[in-house]
């Protein structure tokens, strides 16, 4: 890791698509979890490849595997930035401010432009 | 990361996402998208003229009422989260790389093998059509810096555009230049420019194939975004292909009048505003020797109230908010407003160079080009 931070949130609002809000947000988080599920999919798959070609190993093994603390801290962290991806939308609109710390209309952003 | 590329590296989980995108979205344009237009001409077009009485007869009044649409909507929201994805998909790898990226990049810039050269100036003030929102929902834009030296914004783009253009672009992103450079030679065959300038560059995709094209001539491309900047000058340096990237803004540029026999830009122009895209023709005819010429390329606005709606999903979407201008401007008229002969001034279509098959490409695609002749 080289400690930087890369912004995940584009600044301009955010379109609303939906009669509630609410069916925005999960067909938001509903897209990222179709997208985390193909990751899944395709590690299992690697994994798969993996053991038919390197050997095998038991279902009891995976069953009583244990971590050790750096595992453990990465395992966490990984699950923690999952969820994190997964649930952006929820505080996505706290985020859309822009350099003034407003978060104009589209209208407001057209108004300035053809100024 | 290899020695031998600014390209970023995956891990397995980070391509598999990036497969992700790249796949979801080739799924909504290929088997999603095209409904939409069914959708309209089977419902929404018969329900508008039941009740109106007449038929659409523009773009606003058919966004007023495909925004309704329930098939629309789910289209449009699940368009949307795709991109918002695509960009959370290679922003992870390039915070990892970055430190090694960027002294790649340094090298290859102390070392210019191939002879070009990289002018910032970090006092250039970035214009608001850059800060206002973040065009493309890139975050943090084409322009922001996050650590010295920085080129993440430049190798960032340069991960998402292939995954956003499903390739189409070929290996090299390089087949709008292409079009372009077709376009010209077809229309000025004898021409055999000296200095080039391409505003708006980014990576310079675009920028490169001139150069290739025209080994004699002095390429110049300039940006207002310093990380695209470096990136793009270590790029094209590591291709051995010498261009002379500078930072400043196309509305003005600062080089000398009539230094320069071909002004061109790829897709930029719907990213500026009323008063630049003004500005930045009329520097166009500044910067053109007697005789030199001009090219605007940009993206097709739609030749119907339907397509000329669905034309502007990008602009209410993803952040080409000025883009819904261009839908009803004259740009000849703005060109000879600018100084440009009337005579010699017209809008013309560049046809795309091979294998295109975007989303808006219905049969006789071409990308709309802005053609001045001082």
């Amino acid at each position: 890791m080289t400690g930087h931070r890369v912004p995940r949130v584009a600044r301009g609002k955010r379109p609303q698509y939906f009669e509630d809000p609410a069916t925005d947000k999960l067909m938001a988080i509903v897209v990222s979890l179709i997208g985390e599920l193909s990751v899944t999919r395709d590690r299992l798959d690697a994994l798969e490849r993996l053991l038919e070609t390197e050997g095998s190993l038991s279902r009891q093994q995976l069953d009583e595997m244990r971590f050790d603390e750096e595992a453990a801290n990465e395992r966490d962290r990984e699950r923690r930035d999952y969820i994190g991806r997964v649930m952006r939308i929820v505080t996505m609109e706290l985020q859309q401010t822009n350099e003034d710390g407003a978060t104009p209309s589209f209208d407001e952003q057209m108004k300035s432009l053809l100024r | 990361m290899s020695d031998q590329s600014l390209l970023l590296e995956t891990r397995l989980s980070e391509q598999s996402m990036q497969d992700f995108v790249r796949d979801f979205r080739r799924y909504l344009k290929q088997d999603v998208m095209p409904g939409i237009r069914q959708v309209f001409e089977q419902k929404v077009s018969p329900d508008y003229e039941r009740d109106n009485g007449k038929p659409f007869e523009n773009y606003h009044e058919v966004r007023r009422r495909m925004l309704a649409n329930d098939y629309y909507q789910f289209w449009s929201a699940m368009q949307r989260r795709s991109q918002e994805m695509m960009w959370e998909s290679v922003a992870e790898p390039a915070e990892r790389q970055l430190d090694e990226l960027i002294a790649r990049a340094g090298q290859l810039a102390a070392d210019r093998p191939a002879g070009g050269s990289l002018e910032l100036d970090p006092e250039l003030p970035i214009p608001r059509y850059h800060t206002a929102h973040d065009i493309h929902l890139q975050p943090g834009a084409y322009h922001s810096e996050f650590t010295e030296g920085d080129v993440a914004a430049g190798a960032i783009y340069e991960a998402g555009l292939p995954i956003y253009i499903d390739g189409e672009l070929g290996p090299d992103n390089d087949r709008i230049g292409m079009a372009l450079i077709r376009f010209y030679q077809q229309k000025f065959a004898d021409a055999k420019p000296t200095r080039i300038l391409d505003m708006g560059c980014t990576v310079g995709n675009s920028t490169l194939p001139w150069a290739t094209h025209y080994p004699d001539a002095e390429v110049h491309a300039i940006d207002v975004a310093a990380p695209c900047l470096r990136y793009a000058h270590a790029k094209a340096e590591l291709a051995g292909i010498p261009v002379h990237y500078a930072q400043k803004n196309a509305e003005c540029t600062g080089f000398a009048e009539g230094s320069f026999d071909l002004v061109v830009s790829h897709i930029m122009i719907h990213e500026t505003s009323k008063a630049a895209l003004n500005n930045l023709i009329g520097e166009s005819h500044r910067l053109l020797k007697p005789g030199g010429v001009m090219l605007h390329l940009d993206v097709p606005r739609g030749q119907d109230p339907f397509g000329q709606f669905m034309s502007q999903w990008e602009v209410y979407n993803n952040n080409e908010v000025f883009a819904a201008y261009l839908t009803d401007v004259d740009l000849a008229a703005l060109a000879v407003a600018a100084g440009f002969d009337p005579g010699k001034t017209w809008m013309d279509g560049a046809p795309p160079y091979t294998g295109i098959n975007h989303a808006y490409n219905t049969q006789g695609f071409k990308w709309p080009t802005l053609v001045g002749v001082k």
